[in-house]
Order: structure tokens, then C-alpha cells, then sequence
């Protein structure tokens, strides 16, 4: 990688991309976010996880300038959501969740719309995209099933090569091989500098591909941090087996039995690995494994933790 | 917006061709069957039999001529087509976007709400103008044709006034549509409306009621009769129709402009 490369680079993840500021939204009485704050960066794909109502569609719709904010403000690209709304659509590729399109048209006409709308000759991306979906671009949209639409509708919110790319669940209503080929064509775009948002109830899926996850509950951010942040503070599974006594995990942080044999044993350890590897070293292991949370287990156990408090 | 009032007038044409076979053949009809009518001098009787509501509401005409018979048959009730056409349009193409969410699909494009709701508003009032035109074009080619002297200038000027009363009844439609998403809603509003209206209309010049009264009802400003008698049409009825058709346009831009699009 050239200097020149590395320095613009650097200055494009410098800049945040997307800022919320204490954006927040009632209709009428009822929550829909509340007092929400976070940046996202060129580069960067940043996951919003929350169960149904969290508030996620409607983060994205305000970015979008389809909801007005009850108060804050959001910015994409340095454009007011709310008062340059176009100029943020300019730069923005936006996917709905259960994205609807016109019944009677077909995706390529749906396409020279697109094209139109946006006073562009040609979609840089759109064959691409469509290859790699499988998009039925021929067939008339009332005659698509949902995935179908879903991949004529990502081809047509994302073929203009975007610098910013919000999704609603993008992959929701794909096949296994559409939803593989969405989410390297995300990854790919992501490491081209541009940015994308994302919400999404597949855990697995937000999990390869984003860098940092942001939960939100009843409105609010609960959390937001890095994947791996995310895992490291969770339990991890150790299933040892050992030749005399049990090895002890006094001293290594959290941890919990979960069952013991008189050779073998499965213990949950919360805390720094090096801990845990130190108090295995001095035991007579045999074998050891040691299983990562999944992000689903971490989400779960953050669910549960809300409900319990 | 060009791009967009494009695709509507792209996808709006079909249905707007039915709408003018219909007019178009049932104003063919009219002109068809004048000849067999006119001789007789039992049309003048029957008018006498018309409820008083209804000859208030048509107006001043002498149905034994051509254009008093096109008045009586088709120029009388045009508006109350436009009016259901402009209800149905602004009930499928502004709350139908809503209620089925394509509206995600046109507002994630780099349009603006204004531009979104223009649109809608100028392919309307387009439609509208073809629906006239096209009864200004039958009258014209086919009287002739039928034996009869056409009148051009009278029927452009009630087709002008009618094209105004639609124009304004439609806005006002838009208006609603702006904050009801359900289509079937705003179509039962704009048919009931249209049809209440025309009928209290009537019903408020029978019973003579006053002018401030009269004046609130769009269809008071359909001066038709005048224009296929041949009188002077008051202008003012022309200018209150622009002037509402303006109020309620720019109340329906303002309006969706401002509103949440909630998922």
C-alpha cells in the first residue's frame, strides 16, 4: 500500500460518515427512539441488533428523512437528514425492510427510473449485482416472490456504487446463496471505503460482517461496541478433560461448573484467556476445548440480563 | 419530478384510456341520439317535468337546441366524472404509495416530498385536460358530422370550467390523500363527497338558499348552462375555482412535506 493510499484512508475513516446526535422520536406518546448517539465511519460496517420494537426501522428511517425527529439531529455526510434530505439520498443506497416496488413494472424499467431519478447515464454496479443476486430483472414485480423482490430491490437501491448503504434487514428474504453473495458484496464495499448501516435479526450474518455492533432496547442504546468486545466479556464454554485432580480456577475471574465427570469437565469462564490458559498449564490436561459465544449467545444473554434487571 | 410525473403518466395511462372509452361513448351517444329527439316537441314538456332541484342544478337551457341537449346530457354531468376520476387518482397514486410502502421505494431516491407530491398533482390535472380535451375533440368532429352546426367556443369555455371544477375537486382529494393512507377510505370520500356535493348542490338552490351559502359548494361555480347558451359565464366562478384548486394543491404539498412516513 502507497503512502498517499494509507493517508487518504486514514482521513476518510477519520470522519464520521453517519452521526446521531440525542436523535429521538415519539409518535405521539409512544417511544420509537429515544436520545440516540453514534457515529459511523468510512469503512466501517456497524450492525443494529434489537428485538421487534427496539427501535431499529425507525433509526434508519430518520436517517433516511422519511420520519421527522421529535428532537437531535442525524447527518449523513455532513447533510442534515431532515432539512437536506435529498442530498443525503443523493449519497445514500437505501433497502426498506419488506421492500415494495411497483406491481406492473419489472426490474429494468424499475432500473431506468432509478437512472432517471437520480440523473445518472449508468449504474456502474447494477450488472454485477444482478448476476451475483440472480436478480430476475425481466419479470414483473407482481409476479416476483418475496426474495425476488428483495433482489431486484437490493439491485436498485445499491447499483449506483453508494458512498453510504442503509439496510433494513437486508437479507431477511434472500436464499442461502443470496444472502452469501449480499454480504460479500457488502464486505467488498466496506473495505472500498464506504460505509454501511445495517439492522438485521440474523445473528450470524452481522457477525461476519460487521466490525461493530450497536444494541438497542426499548428505544434506547444499550450497548455499542465491537463484536469482539462483545464476545470477550461473555462466558466462554472449556470442556477439559484431565488426568488426576481437577484443575482449580481460583484466581482466573468469573466462572461456573457446569458439570464435572470423574475425568473430564465443562466449566463456564468469564475474563482474560491468558488467566484461564495459565490455571490450565498447571493442571494435568489431556485435552481441552474452548468455544467462543456467538454473537446470538451474547444477544440472548444481554436480553436476558435486561428482562432480569 | 420529471422522472417521476413520467412513470405516473407511464403507469396512469391504461387506466385514464377507460375512463375517456366510457366518457367518449356515452358523449357519442348523446350527439347519436339528438336527431331522433330533436323534431318533437314533447323534450320541451319533458324538461318542464324535471323536479325544480334538478333544472336549478342544470341550469338555463333550451334542450330543443343541439348544445342545450349537450348541456342537459353531458356537459352536466362531466364534473361529477372528474371529480370521481380526480378522487381515485389521488387515492391510488398518494395513499395506495403509503399504505403499500412503494413510496420507501420512490422517497429512498434522491426526490424530495415536494417533487414526490407535484407529481401526483401535475399528472392529475394532466389527466384531467385529457379527459377534456378529448370530449372538446368529440363534440367538435362529431356534431358536424351528425348534420348539426358545432359550437367550438361554447363547448371550450364549459369544458374549461369543468376542467377548473375537477381540477379543484381533485386537489382537494390530494389533500385528504395526503393524511389518509387507506385507499379504499379516500375512494369512498371522494365518490361520497362528489356525489353528496352535487346533490346538495341542487338541493341548496331549490330551497334558495343564500348566496354566502350556495358559494361554499364547488359545484355553484359550474356555469356550463351559461357557456352552451351562449350567455357571458361569470368569471368569478372560474377565478374562485383556480383559487381553491391553488389553496388545496399547495395545502396537500405543505402538508406531506411535513408529515411522518412511518413504516
Amino acid at each position: 500500500m502507497n503512502t498517499a493510499g494509507a493517508t487518504g484512508l486514514e482521513e476518510r475513516t477519520s470522519t464520521p460518515t453517519i452521526r446521531l446526535d440525542a436523535l429521538t422520536k415519539f409518535y405521539g406518546p409512544n417511544r420509537g427512539i429515544e436520545d440516540l448517539t453514534l457515529e459511523v465511519r468510512g469503512g466501517e460496517v456497524l450492525g443494529l441488533l434489537g428485538p421487534n420494537g427496539a427501535g431499529k426501522t425507525t433509526a434508519l428511517r430518520l436517517l433516511i428523512g422519511l420520519l421527522r425527529p421529535t428532537s437531535g439531529r442525524a447527518e449523513v455526510m455532513g447533510f442534515d437528514t431532515t432539512r437536506d434530505s435529498v442530498e443525503v439520498r443523493r449519497r445514500v443506497g437505501y433497502l426498506p425492510g419488506d421492500p415494495a416496488l411497483y406491481g406492473n413494472r419489472n426490474g429494468n424499467e424499475l432500473l431506468k427510473l432509478v437512472m432517471r431519478a437520480r440523473g445518472i447515464d449508468r449504474a456502474p454496479l447494477a450488472e454485477r449485482l444482478i448476476e451475483a443476486l440472480d436478480a430476475p430483472m425481466e419479470r414483473d414485480i407482481r409476479k416476483c416472490s418475496r426474495g425476488m423482490r428483495e433482489k431486484v430491490a437490493l439491485v436498485l437501491a445499491l447499483s449506483h456504487d453508494p458512498d453510504v448503504i442503509v439496510l433494513d434487514e437486508p437479507t431477511s428474504g434472500l436464499d442461502p446463496l443470496g444472502q452469501r453473495a449480499m454480504l460479500s458484496y457488502l464486505r467488498e464495499r466496506a473495505e472500498a471505503g464506504r460505509t454501511v448501516l445495517l439492522s438485521s435479526h440474523i445473528l450470524s450474518e452481522v457477525e461476519q460482517i460487521c466490525g461493530r455492533v450497536a444494541i438497542l432496547r426499548e428505544g434506547r442504546l444499550t450497548r455499542l461496541d465491537t463484536v469482539e468486545a462483545l464476545r470477550e466479556e461473555k462466558f466462554r464454554e472449556v470442556t477439559i478433560d484431565f488426568d488426576g485432580e481437577a484443575p482449580s480456577f481460583e484466581g482466573i475471574g468469573e466462572y461456573e461448573v457446569v458439570w464435572q465427570e470423574a475425568k473430564r469437565m465443562v466449566v463456564r469462564v468469564r475474563g482474560d484467556a491468558r488467566a484461564l490458559l495459565v490455571a490450565l498449564a498447571a493442571a494435568q490436561i489431556t485435552d481441552v476445548s474452548i468455544t467462543e459465544p456467538t454473537l446470538e449467545e451474547v444477544f440472548l444473554d444481554y436480553y436476558r440480563d435486561g428482562d432480569s434487571e | 419530478m420529471r422522472a417521476l410525473a413520467g412513470d405516473l403518466l407511464g403507469r396512469s395511462w391504461f387506466a385514464l384510456a377507460w375512463w375517456m372509452v366510457g366518457l367518449l361513448a356515452m358523449g357519442a351517444y348523446v350527439v347519436a341520439i339528438y336527431g331522433s329527439l330533436s323534431g318533437t316537441d314533447e323534450l320541451a314538456d319533458l324538461w318542464e317535468l324535471y323536479p325544480e332541484s334538478i333544472r336549478e342544478l342544470v341550469g338555463d337551457v333550451n334542450i330543443g337546441t343541439i348544445d342545450g341537449w349537450l348541456h342537459l346530457e353531458f356537459m352536466s354531468w362531466i364534473p361529477l366524472v372528474l371529480g370521481m376520476y380526480g378522487g381515485i387518482f389521488a387515492a391510488g397514486n398518494i395513499s395506495r404509495e403509503t399504505e403499500t410502502s412503494t413510496v420507501d421505494f420512490v422517497l429512498g431516491l434522491p426526490v424530495s416530498r415536494i417533487e414526490f407530491m407535484g407529481s401526483r398533482l401535475v399528472v392529475g390535472i394532466l389527466n384531467m385536460g385529457v379527459i377534456c380535451g378529448g370530449a372538446f375533440v368529440l363534440l367538435t368532429v362529431q356534431v358536424p358530422l351528425m348534420g348539426y352546426d358545432a359550437s367550438p367556443d361554447r363547448y371550450a369555455l364549459a369544458l374549461a370550467n369543468a376542467f377548473l371544477l375537477g381540477t379543484a375537486l381533485f386537489c382537494g382529494y390530494a389533500l385528504i390523500a395526503s393524511f389518509i393512507d387507506e385507499q379504499a377510505r379516500v375512494i369512498g370520500i371522494a365518490i361520497g363527497g362528489t356525489l353528496v356535493t352535487y346533490i346538495a348542490t341542487a338541493a341548496l338552490r331549490a330551497a334558495s338558499a343564500p348566496d354566502a351559502v350556495r358559494w361554499l359548494s364547488p359545484f355553484e361555480h359550474y356555469r356550463a348552462a351559461e357557456a352552451m347558451s351562449g350567455r357571458a359565464i361569470d368569471v368569478w366562478s372560474l377565478v374562485v375555482l383556480a383559487v381553491a384548486a391553488v389553496v388545496a394543491g399547495a395545502a396537500a404539498l405543505y402538508w406531506y412535506n411535513r408529515r411522518d412516513l412511518a413504516a
